[in-house]
């Protein structure tokens, strides 16, 4: 964990400094004078030695100052804190739709492999897995948005209820996908587990066939799902970035891809330390997960 | 499904009559008919001809994203499993950090910095993609290291490079060879999606990403502008999802 730690602050401290040319002219423009130039280039500390400057970042990073942005003129830490609940509710609702598609569509296709609707299943998610998600957000804001006038173009809504109603289309692209990966990843898992002695022996003891399937397939089957959502929800938060540039929500995708059209330097390291970190947390909770469900796991 | 594909690509100015950049005013916003089969977009360029030519451009692009990453991938893989120790550990640690961040940022960080020049795209996804490669070779590594063969050719006093490129490499560069068909559709979906948000191919190249982005102007009205290249992009997908399928149960029966 230390090692990837230090790591991930090496390539935020590198990103700012791979670029062609001098970063401050280009944060800048062409016009600034030299004094304006000299002060950003003290203000950033980018006349000290590259070392002083990691150890600098370094330290303001455990103090929680991710610097100041150049397009806003606010702290890039309030930023990223105001746009974070966004692109977390994003993820959260979007996990719940896939959860809520791949349960019954996995279950129906184990139990019926190799027939019409077991095929039919999984055609559709060769498909969905195909579809990029930019043209599927706009073929749904077209369809139900603009055709239909279920669901609102873009926005993020007030309350809960009226997020949940904005950020419909948007988690639902992303659900598709995800489920794509979940329903393959729960059905062979299904599969396997459907032939299991313990299962033969609920449905000699009289067991519900229904029972059967949710109590004792399904919930040994989850726990190698659990571990491809917990790694397809790292893809997803970067996923944000698109989904949110679609829908036009004020997550911290949407900022991500702003602050590189603006040259906001600050942001976008800033951006990339918290992404970062979104995915290291998301695999920890993955692991927690993934005991939770199977009492024969435990970590030292 | 991949034969039309490299057709498209490589027959497209035999396949169409129209000019992929030529600008034709008078025929702008067509709807799909006679004279155009997608349609025109807002230049009055012909929405057919430039799918099929944004096969040529994104198949590249696509192809070269994989293959360069695969190179890296599959040495890097191969020293670090075969040597271990120190090596092994600095190769999975950067492995550990690469994996850290989401897989669109870092590529969009990385093309939005050092602009948006093909050959920077090609070195984005290198620098993201690598990491996988490496990861399911050194683990093929790590059991052929200690075959029969990888023992004997110790025994005899071969090079450490004739060892890992001419007896371990050839056994285990099947997953990766196989990974690298399903690469192939996820690199073509980041490098549209790129173009999508104005960070990859830039206009008036035809890419299919960047097709869709230019027809949400006109969804309302026009909405084939983007339809048309986004099932193309599907189409694509499919089409190595079911290569993939078909390459691993080829070379991996039993699995």
């Amino acid at each position: 964990m230390v090692p990837v730690l230090f790591g991930i602050t090496l390539v935020c401290f590198v990103i700012l400094r791979i670029m062609p040319g001098d970063p401050v002219n280009l944060m800048l423009g062409t016009r600034a004078t030299p004094e304006a130039i000299e002060a950003l280039r003290e203000q950033l500390g980018l006349h000290k030695p590259i070392y002083e400057q990691y150890l600098m970042f370094v330290k303001d990073l455990a103090h929680g100052s991710l610097g100041t942005s150049i397009f806003y003129d606010q702290p890039v830490t309030r930023i990223v804190l105001e746009r974070l609940p966004a692109t977390i509710f994003l993820v959260l609702y979007s996990t719940a739709l896939a959860i809520l598609i791949t349960l019954p569509l996995a279950a129906l296709s184990a139990v019926r492999k190799g027939s019409f609707v077991d095929n039919g299943i999984k055609g559709l998610f060769v498909v969905a897995l195909s579809m990029p998600s930019f043209w599927l957000g706009v073929i749904l804001i077209l369809l139900f948005s603009i055709h239909l006038g279920w669901f609102p173009v873009s926005g993020y809504g007030d309350n809960f209820g009226s997020r949940l109603w904005h950020l419909f289309l948007p988690a639902f692209t992303i659900a598709l996908s995800t489920a794509s990966l979940t329903i393959r990843s729960l059905r062979s898992s299904m599969i396997a587990v459907l032939t299991a002695d313990y299962i033969d022996t609920a449905k000699a003891k009289g067991v519900r066939r229904r029972n059967i399937i949710f109590k004792h397939v399904m919930r040994n089957a989850l726990i190698s799902t659990i571990s491809v959502l917990g790694v397809h929800t790292s893809w997803v938060i970067g996923g944000t970035v698109v989904i949110e540039s679609v829908f036009s929500i004020p997550g911290i995708g949407y900022l991500f891809v702003k602050s590189i059209v603006t040259r906001d330097y600050p942001i976008i390291q800033g951006l990339t330390i918290t992404f970062a970190i979104l995915v290291v947390a998301i695999n920890y909770l993955t692991d927690i997960g993934y005991a939770l469900a199977d009492p024969r796991v435990s970590y030292d | 499904m991949l034969g039309v594909l490299l057709a498209a690509a490589l027959f497209c100015p035999y396949l169409t009559a129209f000019d992929p950049l030529k600008v034709e005013l008078d025929q702008v916003l067509q709807p799909p008919g006679r004279g155009h089969l997608m349609g025109t977009d807002n230049f009055g360029r012909d929405i057919l001809t430039r799918v099929l030519y944004g096969a040529r451009v994104d198949l590249k692009i696509g192809f070269l994203c994989v293959l360069f990453p695969f190179i890296i991938g599959t040495i890097a893989g191969c020293i670090s499993g075969y040597f271990g120790g120190f090596v092994d550990t600095l190769i999975m640690r950067t492995v550990d950090v690469v994996y850290a961040f989401p897989f669109y940022v870092i590529i969009i960080a990385i093309v939005g910095l050092l602009g948006t020049e093909t050959r920077n795209i090609y070195i984005a996804i290198t620098v993201v993609a690598w990491v996988t490669f490496a990861r399911i070779v050194r683990g093929e590594v790590l059991v052929c290291k200690q075959s029969e063969y990888v023992l004997a050719a110790r025994a005899l006093g071969y090079a450490k490079s004739r060892i890992i490129f001419r007896h371990v490499l050839p056994n285990v560069i099947t997953p990766a060879i196989v990974f690298s068909m399903s690469d192939i559709v996820l690199t073509i979906l980041a490098i549209t999606s790129l173009s999508f948000l104005g960070l990859g191919i830039q206009p008036p190249t035809p890419e299919w990403g960047l097709m869709v982005a230019e027809g949400r102007m006109f969804i309302i009205d026009a909405w084939w502008i983007s339809l048309f290249p986004g099932l193309a992009i599907v189409f694509t997908g499919i089409t190595f999802t079911l290569l993939a399928d078909g390459i691993d149960d080829l070379l991996r029966p039993g699995a």
